[in-house]
């Protein structure tokens, strides 16, 4: 059989080890295990040198996977855990490729291990252990020593594809490798060549390994694997069958010094931190040339990409290539299912054919026919999202317009989807009953579309039925995709109607619905304590409104409604901030963070200023046609116009396609929302941006009094944040504890000042209207930034009440506590969600499982959600009793410390990548790419051997 | 890096239970890095040998769990120099798979790794396929052809130290070692990449 991943399995995780660091000479080794009856000694032998495979700077909490292949070739999957404030790993060994699932189990086992109480380990891990593995869809539930939370896990549903950002290792692949350069890995995956990945970071680096290997399906990699490989098994290398194999930089760099590169022999080289890759062969030149125009056209449409979009673009490329195997299946009397492979050839295009007939050489082929065959055979039926879409290529014979309403519903449906997770998880009941009047205009529309449906199969829904007997799914589980009431209707009216209807629903409703969707704290409930607790907060309001006046004459709601919005910038935004997944973290909290951070950083912000002035000026310009600055209000427009361009840096040329198509999306519905007179959608972005202006207007009167410098002022911490988290977070380090701070200046000023260059250039390459576009969706994202920067000592140090400006007069300096911000508008969807974040909750439900769909986990948001909080309650605000651990719903259970680490964890995971993702896929992103050609001028004599092969001299006995 | 004048790869393949690993491990005898099959699904040992004073080092590749593959495809072996394909003389069976496993290799025959079809086991008293049956399938398919007995370690050493001179002297004739024998791109263009060049087989001694 050509899985590889092991059926029968009868227990979550096989093992659960803690292996401590090496030491000096010594190598890493296994501390404790559980259980102590898993006693399969290579295993056990391998799994130190696995969880630290090469010396490797570990400065904040990453999770990592790596795979050890078994005798029969199945796989073990082990989950990895590395925190720089412990001198272990934490690691759990399973044959379940659930990583979501185990990194937040390992992440629960931390807080636990830390907490000293080994027995409540014991206890936790033999109870995941003795309930056995949750059946598909299913979920797993483990009471904690605490009753009021329990530990649940669900089991991935089947036939999922991997999606974005669900899946923690795509959304990582993808943020990390344009889509060319995917293309690239695909296709090399195809002709089984020996592939190396490379990063700095292990967390990437098995991500993007794991990823990619995802992408084949309906195929499975047959070869080597090995997601990191331990420097021990550096001769893994100079394997001469195909591999796919992760070496971490260190490791390349020792076999670059080693190895002869002829002894390495031909690889092909994917940098992951770089977004490089080097091959020796024309691979994607060779696939059939309609294919890869498909596929590059698929991952083109960026609307699209969200959820499963990327893997089934790649899964669409694999169907065009393979799909016709079942018209050369043959059943001899009596016999068994047959492939032929010549009426498999011959069924295909003729252009297909060459490719095809090498194709059959394939393993991966071979085992991928074999197992179908196998299913069909012995009589399983089978089902999955490869055959649903073969399905659908087939039937492609039909009408063009067939086909193209057909994208069209494929398109609707994802960004439906996306568009009412996004609302949903804001958790306005407003908002909520919205999405119910949209669904059922949907459901109209559906009716008044429905001349337009082909006969025959309506939709996947009623296909999906079939679904009986697992095959092989994605090695890596997903999320279940929430069904969407209005099934895909033809999309440009549709979309005008939805979103036209949507907006004018917020405007006329505004009352209060229970939210039933999500989990089951009820963070809205009127009686929530900081409702009631805290005053309203007058500065924000006002700062808000005003704000929204700023930017709101320039843009008339009628482009912005006709104005496509695509999912991929909402997911941008939920990546770096928190709109799309998710309830916002309190506002109090990011304001505070944005001002911790502001004070943390403000002894070295003055130097700061001058320099990137400098570098900045053209941006300063453009900012300044476009918007007068003059009073604070302008300002906060102007800090936003800042978070604009600092995203627009990765984002730009996705902005404008967005805002070129003519679809409706997430993004363009909120911003009707935040049209409505009745609630500011992105309120507490302006809220929080509101704030950081006047504490920031106050640091420009103190040192400049130029609001151009106030861009600079805030430009380069955005920046810095975004691609010198680590250093910075060394350097802040230091300066807490040495208190001497040039070097840090020296660092800083020359992180802004590069990342000036690059604005300035995204800057100009997108239009005004672009940025108020986009302006309130962005606007948290520095402050997540600028939490990542924000030294947790530093607030220690300081004062509070930030002496240096004594004209600031922000609330939060006044009473720094997480709830200490009122949100105006009661029926503020973010303010409600936000407030859920710091609302006790003593009956919460903690998700563990990435694939609960109510859930909709986002490994990155729900992080950054929690490194906001983490940091006031423990750093900023020394208030580590109030609320403490309930600050993220997803990590009800979390101690302080933990979270530090956590928000640590996340930003070195997902900030910087997420912040190159949209740079790194855009579309001249295949400009980077760097195809090293390398074939040899020998194929004269090539074709002069050949005759040779059959000599007579060819074959000699020995004797 | 090692002092060794070439390195060669050698690529192992057969049923189960044919004796592959024994094979490579009575020749390395202790020689070999601690075997890693375990956990990386592909074992492999290294033994540097001298051929007519040179150095060559010689890394076998035993793949553990390639008993899924119903057949070998060139890609598996695309980058080796050697593949010994091993049979136990004592199992019809395992014989009568070695069609299936040459399959692919017979169909798309462009390559020019070297190929050496090994009978192993001949210690056995119960022999099922005689030496001349295996000769002729070695004839058939244009491969080298020796049995061998890994228990009594006869021909063991044989066995690599002609393949290791028959490749050195395929290197030799172009100074280089041989990589990526034949990189036939999948599209039906035979390109040659790498120094592919010399590959007639010269009679061994």
């Amino acid at each position: 059989m050509g899985s590889r991943l092991r059926e029968n399995v009868r227990h979550l995780f096989e093992c659960f080890c803690e292996v401590a660091a090496p030491v000096a000479d010594k190598d890493p080794w296994l501390l404790q295990r559980f259980p102590e009856s898993f006693s399969e000694e290579e295993i056990l032998k391998s799994v130190p040198k696995f969880a630290y495979p090469c010396s490797f700077e570990n400065v904040l909490v990453q999770h990592f996977s790596f795979v050890l292949t078994s005798i029969d070739s199945k796989w073990t999957f082990g989950f990895c855990r590395h925190d720089p404030k412990t001198e272990t790993a934490l690691v759990i060994l399973s044959a379940l490729p659930w990583h979501e699932t185990f990194y937040k189990l390992l992440n629960h086992i931390a807080v636990i291990t830390a907490s000293g109480k080994d027995g409540d380990l014991w206890k936790f891990l033999q109870d995941v252990y003795s309930k056995g593995v949750p059946a598909p869809g299913a979920s797993l539930t483990i009471p904690l020593p605490d009753p009021s939370v329990v530990f649940v896990c669900q089991s991935p549903k089947q036939f999922q594809l991997p999606s974005i950002p669900e899946n923690r290792n795509l959304t990582e692949y993808y943020s990390a490798i344009d889509s060319h350069n995917m293309m690239m890995v695909f296709a090399s995956m195809l002709y089984e060549r020996r592939i190396i990945f490379t990063s700095k970071r292990l967390s990437r680096l098995s991500a993007c390994v794991q990823a990619c290997n995802a992408l084949i399906y309906p195929m499975i990699w047959q070869h080597i694997y090995i997601p990191v490989l331990p420097l021990a098994l550096m001769d893994y290398l100079l394997a001469p069958m195909p591999f796919l194999i992760g070496v971490p930089a260190p490791i390349l760099e020792e076999i670059h010094l080693r190895v002869r590169q002829s002894d390495l022999g031909e690889v092909v080289i994917l940098d992951a931190d770089n977004n490089t890759i080097q091959s020796p062969f024309d691979d994607l030149e060779s696939l059939p040339q309609d294919v890869i125009i498909n596929l590059r056209r698929a991952l083109r449409n960026r609307a699209a990409l969200l959820g499963d979009g990327v893997s089934r673009a790649f899964l669409r490329a694999l169907v065009q290539l393979t799909a016709g195997y079942r018209e050369a299946l043959t059943l001899q009397q009596g016999e068994r299912i047959t492939f032929d492979e010549k009426a498999f050839v011959d069924s295909r295009p003729s252009s297909m054919q060459p490719f095809l007939r090498k194709m059959l050489e394939l393993q991966i082929f071979q085992q991928f026919i074999e197992e179908r065959l196998h299913m069909l055979n012995s009589g399983l039926g089978f089902s999955d999202e490869f055959e649903m879409e073969a399905l659908n290529y087939s039937e492609k014979s039909g009408s063009k317009f067939r086909q193209q309403y057909r994208e069209w519903s494929y398109a609707m449906r994802k960004e439906g989807s996306a568009f009412f997770r996004s609302v949903k998880d804001k958790a306005n009941p407003a908002v909520k009953s919205a999405v119910k009047s949209v669904k059922e205009k949907g459901k109209d529309m559906k009716t008044a579309y429905k001349g337009l449906r082909w006969k025959g199969r309506t939709n996947r829904q009623e296909s999906g039925m079939r679904y009986q007997q697992p095959r092989s799914a994605p090695s890596s589980p997903t999320l279940d995709r929430r069904p969407v009431a209005f099934a895909s209707p033809s999309k440009p009216p549709a979309g005008y109607t939805a979103t036209t209807s949507y907006r004018k629903d917020l405007r006329f409703r505004n009352t209060a619905v229970p939210d039933t969707s999500r989990k089951q704290y009820s963070p809205l409930s009127p009686s929530s304590p900081e409702e009631t607790d805290y005053p309203v907060e007058r500065l924000d309001i006002d700062l808000m409104n005003e704000l929204r006046d700023v930017i709101y004459p320039n843009t008339p709601p009628v482009d912005r409604t006709l104005k496509p919005v695509r999912s991929l910038d909402s997911l941008r935004s939920a990546w770096s901030g928190r709109l799309r997944h998710g309830p916002l973290p309190s506002d109090t909290s990011i304001a505070t963070d944005i001002y911790e951070a502001s004070r943390t950083s403000d002894s070295f912000y003055s130097s700061t200023l001058e320099s990137s002035s400098t570098s900045s000026n053209a941006q300063c310009t453009t900012n300044h046609k476009l918007l007068e600055p003059g009073t604070p209000l302008n300002s906060a427009t102007f800090d936003t116009l800042l978070d604009i361009s600092d995203t627009s840096t990765t984002n730009s040329s996705s902005n404008i396609n967005g805002n070129d198509t003519s679809s409706p999306s997430s993004i363009r519905s909120l911003f009707n929302l935040k049209n409505s007179d009745s609630i500011p959608f992105a309120s507490l972005g302006t809220e929080d941006q509101a704030s950081n202006s006047s504490r920031m207007d106050n640091l420009v009167e103190k040192s400049t009094r130029d609001s151009h410098e106030f861009v600079n002022l805030t430009n380069p911490f955005v920046n810095k944040s975004i691609s010198h988290n680590q250093s910075l977070l060394e350097h802040d380090d230091d300066q807490n504890k040495s208190g001497e701070n040039s070097k840090t200046i020296a660092h800083i000023v020359q992180d802004s000042e590069n990342s000036f260059h690059r604005e300035n250039q995204s800057l100009l390459r997108i239009s005004w209207f672009n940025n108020l576009l986009d302006a309130n969706l962005n606007i948290t994202d520095p402050s997540s930034q600028l939490i990542a920067d924000d030294p947790f000592d530093t607030s220690q140090i300081l004062n509070p009440f930030h002496p240096q400006n004594p004209l600031l007069i922000h609330p939060i300096s006044l009473k720094p506590s997480p709830t200490s911000i009122q949100p105006l508008p009661p029926l503020n969807n973010q303010h409600y969600s936000a407030q859920a974040k710091d609302t006790p909750e003593p009956h919460d439900l903690i998700r563990l499982d990435s694939t609960n769909s109510d859930d909709e986990f986002d490994p990155l948001l729900s992080k950054s959600v929690k490194s906001n909080s983490a940091k006031q309650m423990t750093q900023s605000l020394h208030l580590p009793q109030m609320g403490e651990g309930l600050t993220n719903p997803l990590y009800p259970y979390f101690l302080p410390q933990h979270k530090a680490r956590e928000d640590l964890d996340l930003l070195q995971e997902y900030g910087l990548d997420f912040n190159k993702f949209n740079l790194a896929n855009g579309p001249s992103s295949a400009m980077t790419t760097s195809c090293n050609h390398t074939i040899q001028e020998s194929s004269t004599t090539a074709s002069f051997n050949t005759t040779t092969v059959k000599t007579q001299n060819n074959w000699t006995k020995f004797e | 890096m090692e002092d060794y004048k070439f390195l060669f790869k050698v690529v192992l393949v057969g049923n189960a239970g044919v004796g592959k690993t024994c094979l490579v491990r009575r020749f390395t005898q202790g020689l070999f890095p601690p075997g890693q099959g375990a956990t990386i699904g592909v074992d492999f040992m290294i033994k540097t040998v001298e051929v007519e004073n040179e150095k060559v080092k010689l890394q076998i590749w035993d793949t553990a769990g390639q008993e899924r593959f119903r057949s070998i495809t060139q890609s598996y072996y695309r980058s080796a120099h050697a593949l010994i394909l091993v049979y136990d003389i004592s199992c019809q069976p395992t014989f009568d798979c070695l069609p299936d496993w040459l399959r692919e290799i017979e169909e798309y025959a462009s390559n020019k790794v070297l190929r050496i079809l090994v009978g192993n086991k001949i210690d056995r008293e119960d022999r099922e396929i005689p030496t001349h049956v295996g000769e002729d399938f070695a004839q058939r398919h244009s491969m080298y052809f020796l049995e061998t007995s890994a228990k009594e370690a006869e021909n063991v050493e044989r066995l690599f130290m002609e393949i290791a001179a028959e490749l050195m002297e395929q290197a030799r004739s172009k100074e280089l070692p041989r990589y990526e024998t034949n990189a036939t791109s999948i599209n039906g263009k035979t390109t040659s990449i790498g120094d592919s060049s010399n590959c007639s087989c010269s009679r061994l001694t």
